[in-house]
């Protein structure tokens, strides 16, 4: 008889749901985790960061270092952008070498780009520092081939995933309204409603909301942009023993108050069935199968005590079935490494496809300032965005997007309040404000920050990727961890299809901005005085006719291992099932045929419910 | 200088530097210990007492001016000629204190574009620019549920 009836790598959201539905059902499973526990109390982790000048998604948590090369359990990190080389660099491609010692995903020789994206190893996963972004895909997503002869259609569509929708709300918590919710055919089932009422919208919000009303945008079929309320996992009430939103704008990297669901909540509820074991910083090394049967028996396991170096204990786990709930990175890294006479390719490799067509939504900030205040860092860090212009006929030509619109002011976007202040006390112009070189004290300075500071303005607009296999993840030739196992290595780059959606998205900017009065401080991010190459520090994207653009990513890491009806093209079937290894399951973004134009998680939490009962099924 | 004298003149000097009022100043003060943690880090680059030396300078220049210009006179360099450290003036070491109180960084004068650090957690959650935003520093609200949906208090209230 096998240990445990299911072994989950992952203790992220998608593996805790799938956690807490067996062991509802009474399955004995133990969930892996490369990374530690949650502290007993979140305030060691808000400690951390409070104290970060830059307030960046992976700042409060573990490893607090670089050093992926000794570390048992390193990971991306949003800090290792600023060292990339700048696109004027004449020496940008020696630079990667150096790049590479330090960040845990390391670039190929032929990379246009890092990968730009991050994600948390750490029980409770990337939702320690999510948005709290709970959109439902378009039905056009799941249909992209067929409706724009874009991308590849899903082999599922938005009728095969309404109810786990559903299910998935009421497990995160999403806090929304129905009706403000239908658009562009997204549809519910008669009398559904959301299991809480929506956040109140910002002062920003409806500001901007009414300065945009009447505009038409012509290039993108003459939708109007207006400001929707954004569906949201964080509390509007009371609600599954954890109090409302209390507007700290620290969303990401984290809610200090919990309001914002994050998957310790539903792990807990896994480990109270009493069927559901944790065990943390234990590094799945390979996974096992059995060359006759094609099954997976079980997976190699590193326990370590510390973050680098310490006691190792190697043990190796059987299950009746496996998941991998690793994300789309650390997943295909796990698959890749599991090579073995009867995985030559690696697990669940027989179509090539593992690691393959990695994709994000690639970002474009811009930023400007009101003519009259709208008072920002106040609230959740986002609490609306326009959404009507993610689908209609033009994403024949280029990409769609949606547009987050911030709350931070310009904290992302130009490093404020600091940079301003900075700014007006030095008589430097890093802003873009300070262009006559004030130097201010007292009440002078007083008055030029709160006129600057309560007029930001941040969009964030998500730009679809199409899959290409040229983009991928793969093992690493030269680089290795801590245990000694290969690291990530990324080739990434934009094709002309997302640099149409760039440059869509900055003259949505510039004709939303003159609409609503606001001044477009929208800038290229160069060198700070003083560095040796124009550029560095911002990764930026130049599109075939030579304009560069700084781009971002939003964490939403996705396609690396994706379902398809055709074995030999996907990795997974529509029930997240291995096409070739019947036991076992791959969950989370990686399966994502096309990146769609919604943040992903609510969809990852949707497709789990699905391939449990298809797990359910066989233990 | 003794400790009382230090803190008065402390407080009094960064309203002026700031533009808060003493009232809101000494409320920072007291929760994040500004004055102590500056001058522990002032004094480990000009040295024991160059704290206290900017302290005298500024009081001496109070006698005869109030807050703000007196403020305004030592940030624009009108009293470096006395400074003990000619590498770091009385303005310089101005500056670094404004940005110490309104952002809660220390950015270290003795490295070159320095991207600063926040000695304590309380550094950043009392630092005074958030007031001036009408705001509250990220991650450390101390409202409830929905206040964001409404402009807030009026400027005046915030830092009078």
């Amino acid at each position: 008889m096998a240990d445990y009836d299911v072994i989950i790598v992952g203790a992220g959201i998608s593996g805790a749901i799938m956690a807490l539905e067996l062991g509802r059902q009474n399955k004995r499973v133990l969930v892996l985790d490369a990374g530690p526990v949650d502290p007993n109390s979140r305030k060691d982790f808000q400690d951390h960061l409070l104290r970060s000048v830059i307030k960046l998604p992976e700042c409060p948590y573990p490893p607090y270092e670089d050093n992926p090369g000794r570390q048992n359990a390193p990971r991306a990190n949003s800090r290792m952008l600023f060292k990339w080389p700048g696109y004027k660099n004449p020496l940008a491609k020696d630079q990667i070498y150096s790049f590479n010692a330090s960040s845990h995903l390391t670039v190929s020789p032929v990379s246009q780009l890092p990968f730009l994206s991050t994600y948390e190893r750490v029980v409770g996963g990337t939702t320690w520092h999510w948005l709290g972004t709970c959109l439902r895909l378009l039905p056009n997503d799941f249909r992209m081939q067929s409706t724009y002869g874009r991308g590849i259609d899903w082999p599922i569509d938005y009728c095969d995933l309404v109810d786990d929708y559903g299910r998935a709300e009421y497990e995160i918590g999403v806090s929304a309204n129905v009706k403000e919710q239908t658009y562009l055919d997204l549809w519910f089932p008669p009398g559904y409603s959301y299991p809480m009422p929506p956040i109140a919208p910002t002062y920003s919000d409806n500001q901007l909301d009414k300065w945009m009303a009447g505009l038409q945008l012509p290039w993108l079929n003459n939708q109007k942009p207006r400001m929707n309320n954004t569906p949201q996992a964080r509390n509007s009430i009371f609600h599954d023993g954890r109090r409302a939103c209390a507007g700290n704008t620290s969303c990401i990297p984290m809610c200090p108050i919990q309001a914002k669901y994050d998957a310790t909540i539903t792990l807990q509820k896994a480990v109270n069935t009493n069927y559901v074991t944790v065990q943390a910083q234990s590094v799945v090394k390979k996974v096992n199968v059995d060359a006759a049967t094609h099954k997976v028996t079980s997976v190699d396991v590193v326990r370590y005590d510390s973050a680098a170096g310490g006691t190792l204990e190697y043990e190796t786990l059987a299950a009746t079935a496996f998941v991998i709930a690793a994300h789309a990175i650390e997943t295909p890294r796990l698959l890749l490494n599991s090579i073995s006479p009867a995985t030559p390719n690696g697990v669940a490799n027989s179509s090539g496809q593992v690691g393959q067509n990695l994709m994000d939504h690639i970002v474009y900030l811009g930023w400007g300032l009101s003519n009259e205040p709208v008072y920002p860092n106040r609230g959740p860090r986002s609490s609306g965005g326009i959404e009507t212009l993610r689908d209609g006929p033009f994403r024949k030509d280029f990409a769609a997007f949606r547009v987050d619109v911030g709350n931070e002011g310009w904290g992302w976007a130009d490093g404020d309040p600091n940079t301003i202040t900075n700014d007006f006390i030095d008589g430097t112009n890093s802003s873009g404000t300070n262009c006559k070189g004030e130097t201010l004290c007292g009440d002078a300075l007083v008055q030029r920050l709160n006129d600057k500071l309560t007029r930001m303005v941040r969009f964030c607009y998500l730009v679809e990727q199409l899959p290409c296999r040229k983009n991928r993840v793969e093992l690493s030739p030269i680089s290795k961890d801590g245990l000694g196992i290969p690291r990530p290595q990324i080739t990434y780059g934009l094709d002309d299809y997302t640099f149409g959606g760039l440059a869509s998205a900055a003259k949505a900017t510039s004709t939303i901005f003159e609409k609503c009065g606001i001044q477009n401080f929208t800038t290229l991010r160069e060198a700070k005085p003083g560095r040796p190459h124009a550029g560095d520090g911002y990764p930026t994207a130049v599109d075939p006719s030579g304009a560069p653009y700084n781009v971002y990513g939003a964490g939403h890491i996705a396609g690396t291992y994706r379902m398809g009806s055709n074995a030999d093209e996907s990795v997974v079937n529509d029930r997240l099932q291995s096409h070739d290894h019947p036991n076992l399951f791959l969950l989370g973004s990686g399966v994502f045929p096309t990146i769609a134009t919604g943040n992903p998680t609510l969809t990852i939490a949707a497709l789990t419910y699905r391939a449990s009962r298809e797990l359910l099924k066989q233990v | 200088m003794d400790p009382t004298t230090r803190l008065q003149i402390f407080v009094d000097l960064v309203s002026g530097l700031t533009g808060v009022s003493p009232r809101v100043a000494s409320q920072a003060q007291a929760a994040a210990r500004y004055l102590e943690n500056y001058m522990q880090l002032a004094d480990q680059v000009a040295g024991v007492g160059a704290t206290d030396a900017l302290l005298t300078i500024y009081a001496d220049v109070r006698k005869s001016l109030p807050p703000g210009e007196a403020a305004k006179k030592l940030f624009l360099g009108g009293l470096d000629k006395t400074s003990p450290d000619k590498q770091w003036p009385f303005s310089a070491m101005a500056r670094t204190l404004m940005k110490f109180v309104l952002l809660g960084v220390w950015y270290d004068p003795k490295k070159k574009d320095d991207d600063g650090t926040i000695p304590t957690a309380v550094s950043y959650s009392e630092s005074l620019v958030w007031l001036i935003a009408q705001a509250h520093p990220v991650g450390a609200s101390k409202l409830a549920y929905g206040y964001w949906a409404n402009p807030p208090p009026p400027l005046d209230k915030l830092i009078g």
